[in-house]
């Protein structure tokens, strides 16, 4: 049975690892196996700290609206948040096949997040920023 | 879970870092500062013990890549050890450290090493 939850996420970077631990909670509700899970909480992780870490030029307490939808056979998660428009889908991929002193630093996470779920799409809704990532998964 | 991270001085400019709990985006700054402490030194090797990373994301990846980037420039060698496979998964899709350089046990390391100083020994590097 698809079930789904929301999650609240103040615009700080200590406060994704509890939520994070309560999405995977919410997963393994469903028998979502272990690296699913870890796939799921690096997603999230990368997708939140950015909008975190560069989404916000003031000083106010912003909240970023997570929901999970689950079943047997795949996660839909949907990260909603009032930051400036912004599509990390567009953001350059970079070449991670380049030797270490050209690697670029930045733009990891979002190569990561690109491996490790099957579908992402965003959408500009108002003045919200919406991602949605699919992860399918073998039920355990 | 806060970070701990405790560096072992191993002789000849090789250094063992041993990260216990999760480097993501909040703790990675833990590991930074004892890097940048080690990276002083000058190392010729570096070896990341990760026996006890259960989860890493990008930020803990970009601070083993500026280690790769330091040592790289001066001669030196960063390994990392005890890898998890889910670890190893996210190293090895943005290809942070090549796949020979990631070991899943010490045993693994010790016959890297051994081979490497073989070659060494032989003109062979």
């Amino acid at each position: 049975m698809r079930t789904s939850r929301e999650f609240l996420i103040k615009n700080n970077l200590p406060e994704i690892q509890p939520v994070a631990e309560e999405v995977i909670g919410f997963c393994r509700e469903h028998g979502v196996g272990e690296s699913a899970c870890f796939d799921v909480r690096l997603a999230l992780e990368e997708v939140v700290s950015n909008t975190i870490k560069y989404g916000y030029k003031d000083s106010v307490v912003h909240t970023i609206r997570v929901r999970a939808e689950c079943d047997a056979q795949s996660l839909l998660l949907e990260v909603e948040d009032d930051a400036g428009p912004f599509n990390p889908l567009e953001v350059p991929t970079p070449d991670v096949s380049l030797p270490a002193e050209e690697k670029p630093i930045g733009g990891l996470g979002l190569f990561l997040l690109r491996a490790i779920m099957d579908h992402l799409e965003y959408s500009r809704r108002g003045e919200k920023n919406i991602l949605r990532m699919t992860k399918i998964f073998q039920q355990t | 879970m806060p970070l701990k991270v405790t560096v072992e001085e191993r002789g000849e400019g090789a250094y063992a870092i041993h990260p216990v709990g999760s480097i993501d985006s909040n703790t990675h700054t833990i590991l930074l500062a004892e890097v940048e402490k080690v990276l002083k030194n000058n190392p010729t090797l570096l070896i990341f013990n990760m026996a006890d990373v259960d989860y890493v994301s990008s930020a803990g990846i970009s601070v083993v890549l500026t280690s790769e980037k330091s040592l790289k420039l001066q001669g030196g060698t960063v390994l990392m050890v005890n890898v998890q496979p889910q670890i190893k998964k996210v190293f090895n899709i943005v290809q942070a450290l090549p796949p020979e350089r990631i070991f899943s046990s010490v045993q693994e390391m010790d016959a890297y090493l051994k081979e490497i100083q073989r070659k060494v020994k032989a003109g062979e590097m």
